[in-house]
């Protein structure tokens, strides 16, 4: 169940919040409801992964309450069997098949016989909970929170619902408080929340929905075969899509949590606006690019241990961003490239940006960021080749590819709202809007209009009616 | 976290509770009234039909693979009572932005003419060469039908109805990519009919027909909002069916409709089945369309009842209702892309859907059997092969 379908939109949701808004003053209760609902959300779309994560969610609270007046010896054994045993369910659902496959290409020559494949389904969100989980694990070792109160309120935090699937990743200190206590909902959270919602569902259905269809166009072609004019507007395409549509599903997330009196983090912050690679990774997926600095790139020493080690430590950070996203090769290498313009960044390249000026460093690092989604969206190294030659003109027998009429306006839109955060212009209209209630209702019912307009696109897209039933 | 703005009145809150209930309370409702045969509340209405997939029951197998989900995700979402609604809206808007129907399979073409996707495809890959191949094959099935009839001292005739891609091609090739060759384009169907007369076979070309009237009335043979013939169109090759089976030494031969027409500027009923799958919020039934009028025949008498079978696809709709009521064939049945559904009889009544071989069987003893194949299906569509199976065992 995707918070964009209507099925969510138009009956869950309202249903859920009815009764949940019912429940208001009786936090308990507010709690129970949460936890099942939540239970019941994921059991909806992950029957068989359900069960593994409340016996994992329980082995976790089992440890953390042990962490509790115990030797630091004892603690360091606690912590690392529940990071290990986290990780464990993450290496068998994502990249065990991954593994094998390897092994059975490298160890062919040797070995006979092949490691069979699993073929497992990858459960949804399972990269998200694992992560959160292991917040919880670290942070109660480190201190930096106390072990939940309940286990019902570690269940909460597992399941919450709005960010189970695809984020923001939550960091328990960041929610203990809320978890333990959740805020009675107020006017302004259900205004705010649903706005939110209705940005990110507008977002995800009328921008990232239409600049993926061409995306996936190109992609899915022979790349040996694309035009550079279509290489190059397929790629653009792609980055706006992943940007909106990512983006999209934090709204969606964050504006939910809201109405439900959670507060949680921003996600994006006007990535493409940045000026260096460095400044892209703190706009972009924040709360996985604070994650892995909390939880990896500070224990491995961060910056502390001279320039050779802080750009391994860089290195490592990535390669895991890399392959958290997916069990391929080309996560591998993307996790290397932004190590490489990384590591650049130390050497010289921030240095030589800063003094690039402004508009300068916005393009370069656009084109850096952009490439790097041809490394991420293509599905091996042959057709990452293919395709690079073919943004160059390196083509032969090039082949037509439809182009929705949508696209123009969709690329259009898509780059103003991208780019305009990076033009002068824009702290001025930031604080236009901020201080004129008239400009902020305006912008209020045209989120509402565009919602309607989502819904109804939503509603259209599986209806394909014939006029009559044929043979 | 803590908010400054507390709910503090409970009638408000519970104001906001009912609104929020009433979408979920009203599609409960309409999924009550879906399988229980109740009225829908629904705002607005949506034209055209879709294929309803098989509910998954309840069970442990269905829940893990998703299968029930996706039957229940389904069913609510289109008992949504503002689901037409915002459907229409929504189409309209594309409509308006980039000229795209919701229904990618409709498009439009110059002159506001609006078709289905599927002809104009079919219109612009079809091969002569591959034709010569493929159609042989068929032929001798079709011929194998014939004899089948002949056999029994029955009449057996071949019917060919028109497409509008292949009436209209000025309207619609420029705008789409057209890969194959002029030459493939215009000698496609002489080429086929051709064939088919050379085999013997009783061929009533009413697609041909149909083109060779192009600039012969004041409107053109399909409407701007159809993708089927209008009155005018589907009235001639009525005529034409009668004379074929008049021809095949039909006795007491069947008396010609004799008809009128007038121009109406609003579209009805077959004439706009495009605007209406559209389904935008305002459609524009307003261009020229033909109403016909028949004189009442006056019919002969038969020893028996006749057992007249005429089996194809949405083009025969019209034909089948005129041959029935207005040309002197009472008995005649139509079957709706064979299995899909037979109506005919006294007053041109449903009789029965989703038909089995079973039902078919009998036809093999019919009377007459007009078995129909628009051009942009032939050689060999699937109601008319499985036909041929059924009839002839094989």
């Amino acid at each position: 169940m995707l918070f964009h379908e209507p099925f969510f939109a138009l009956f869950i949701a309202p249903a859920f919040l009815a009764i949940f808004l019912a429940l208001n003053d009786r936090g308990n209760a507010k709690k129970i409801l949460l936890i099942a609902a939540s239970i019941a959300f994921y059991t909806w779309g992950e029957p068989l992964f359900v069960p593994v994560v409340l016996l994992s969610t329980a082995f976790d609270y089992f440890l953390s309450r042990r962490m509790e007046n115990t030797t630091p010896a004892a603690r360091k054994f606690l912590v690392t069997l529940g990071v290990v045993s986290n990780l464990g369910i993450l290496v068998f659902y994502k990249y065990a098949d991954f593994i094998a496959a390897n092994l059975n290409l490298a160890l062919k020559p040797l070995a006979g016989a092949e490691i069979p494949l699993l073929q497992i389904a990858l459960p949804i969100g399972v990269s998200f909970v694992v992560f959160e989980k292991i917040s919880y694990l670290v942070d109660t070792y480190r201190g930096t929170s106390k072990p939940a109160a309940t286990f019902k309120d570690y269940t909460l935090f597992v399941f919450l619902f709005p960010k189970l699937l695809a984020g923001p990743i939550l960091k328990y200190h960041e929610m203990e408080r809320q978890i333990a206590e959740p805020g009675k909902v107020g006017a302004q959270d259900l205004i705010e929340g649903f706005l939110r919602f209705a940005r990110g569902m507008a977002k995800k259905i009328l921008l990232a929905d239409q600049l993926g269809i061409f995306a996936d166009r190109v992609f899915a072609a022979d790349a040996s075969t694309l035009s550079a004019g279509d290489a190059v507007l397929g790629l653009i395409c792609f980055s706006l899509q992943i940007y909106f549509d990512f983006s999209a599903y934090s709204d969606m997330a964050i504006g939910l949590a809201r109405m439900l009196g959670f507060q949680l983090r921003e996600n994006f912050r006007m990535p493409y606006a940045a000026r260096s690679l460095t400044e892209f990774w703190r706009r972009w997926h924040i709360s996985l690019t604070t994650w892995i600095r909390d939880y990896l790139y500070v224990p491995l020493g961060g910056s502390r241990s001279g320039e050779f080690r802080t750009y391994a430590n860089l290195w490592i950070c990535f390669l895991a961003s890399g392959i958290w996203h997916g069990a391929s090769w080309n996560f591998v290498l993307w996790g290397v490239y932004n190590g490489l313009f990384l590591t650049l960044d130390r050497i010289f390249l921030l240095r030589w940006l800063e003094r690039a000026g402004g508009f300068v460093s916005v393009v370069v690092t656009l084109v850096i960021v952009t490439f790097g989604w041809a490394i991420f969206r293509t599905t091996s190294v042959e057709q990452l080749s293919a395709f690079t030659a073919a943004i160059f003109g390196q083509s032969a027998n090039i082949l037509d590819i439809e182009h929705h009429p949508e696209v123009p306006l969709a690329v259009t839109i898509g780059l103003f709202l991208s780019l305009l955060p990076a033009t002068p212009l824009y702290p001025k209209l930031e604080r236009w809007y901020a201080t004129s209630a008239g400009l902020r209702m305006a912008g209020a019912v045209v989120i509402v209009l565009l919602w309607v307009w989502a819904c109804g696109q939503a509603l259209s897209i599986p209806f394909k009616p014939f006029i009559y039933f044929r043979f | 976290m803590h908010n400054n703005f507390q709910m503090s009145e409970n009638t408000g809150r519970a104001i906001l509770i009912g609104l929020l209930l009433v979408v979920p309370a009203l599609t409960l409702w309409n999924v009550y009234a879906d399988a229980y045969g109740k009225k829908k509340i629904t705002f607005g209405k949506l034209a055209g039909v879709v294929e309803q997939a098989q509910p998954a029951s309840f069970r442990v197998q269905t829940i893990a693979d998703g299968s029930w989900q996706k039957m229940v995700n389904t069913a609510v979402t289109n008992a949504i009572p503002s689901r037409p609604v915002l459907i229409k809206a929504s189409n309209s808007i594309r409509s308006a932005l980039f000229g795209r129907y919701g229904d990618e399979q409709v498009v439009a073409g110059d002159k506001g003419h609006l078709i289905e996707k599927y002809y104009i495809s079919e219109y612009c890959t079809r091969n002569l060469d591959a034709l010569k191949k493929n159609a042989p094959a068929w032929i001798a099935k079709l011929k194998e039908l014939q004899n089948l009839y002949a056999a029994q001292g029955k009449i057996f005739i071949y019917e060919l109805t028109p497409s509008k891609a292949a009436h209209l091609p000025e309207l619609f090739v420029h705008r789409f990519p057209c890969p194959n060759s002029e030459r493939d384009r215009k000698e496609w169907l002489p080429s086929y009919t051709a064939m088919v007369r050379e085999a013997g076979i009783n061929l009533m070309d009413n697609a041909t027909a149909t083109h060779a009237l192009k600039g012969k009335y004041p409107l053109d043979i399909f409407p701007q909002g159809g993708v089927h013939w209008n009155a005018i169109g589907y009235t001639l090759a009525t005529n034409q069916l009668l004379a074929v089976i008049n021809r095949q030494g039909f006795t007491p031969p069947l008396p010609l409709l004799k008809w009128d027409y007038k121009i109406s500027e609003i579209a009805r009923g077959l004439d706009r089945d495009l605007v209406d799958l559209i389904n935008v919020l305002i459609p524009n039934p307003r261009y020229p369309v033909a109403e016909v009028t028949y004189e009442k025949p006056s019919c002969p008498a038969y020893k028996r009842p006749l057992e007249i079978a005429y089996i194809g696809g949405s083009f025969t709709g019209p034909t089948a209702q005129v041959l029935n009521l207005h040309g002197c064939l009472p008995d005649l049945k139509r079957y709706t892309y064979l299995y899909r559904g037979v109506r005919g009889g006294d007053g041109y009544k449903r009789i029965k859907n989703r038909l089995t071989a079973q039902d078919i069987l009998p036809l093999r003893n019919a009377d007459i059997v007009i078995l129909e194949e628009n051009e942009a299906v032939i050689p060999a569509s699937k109601h008319a092969v499985e036909f041929h199976r059924v009839m002839v065992g094989r």
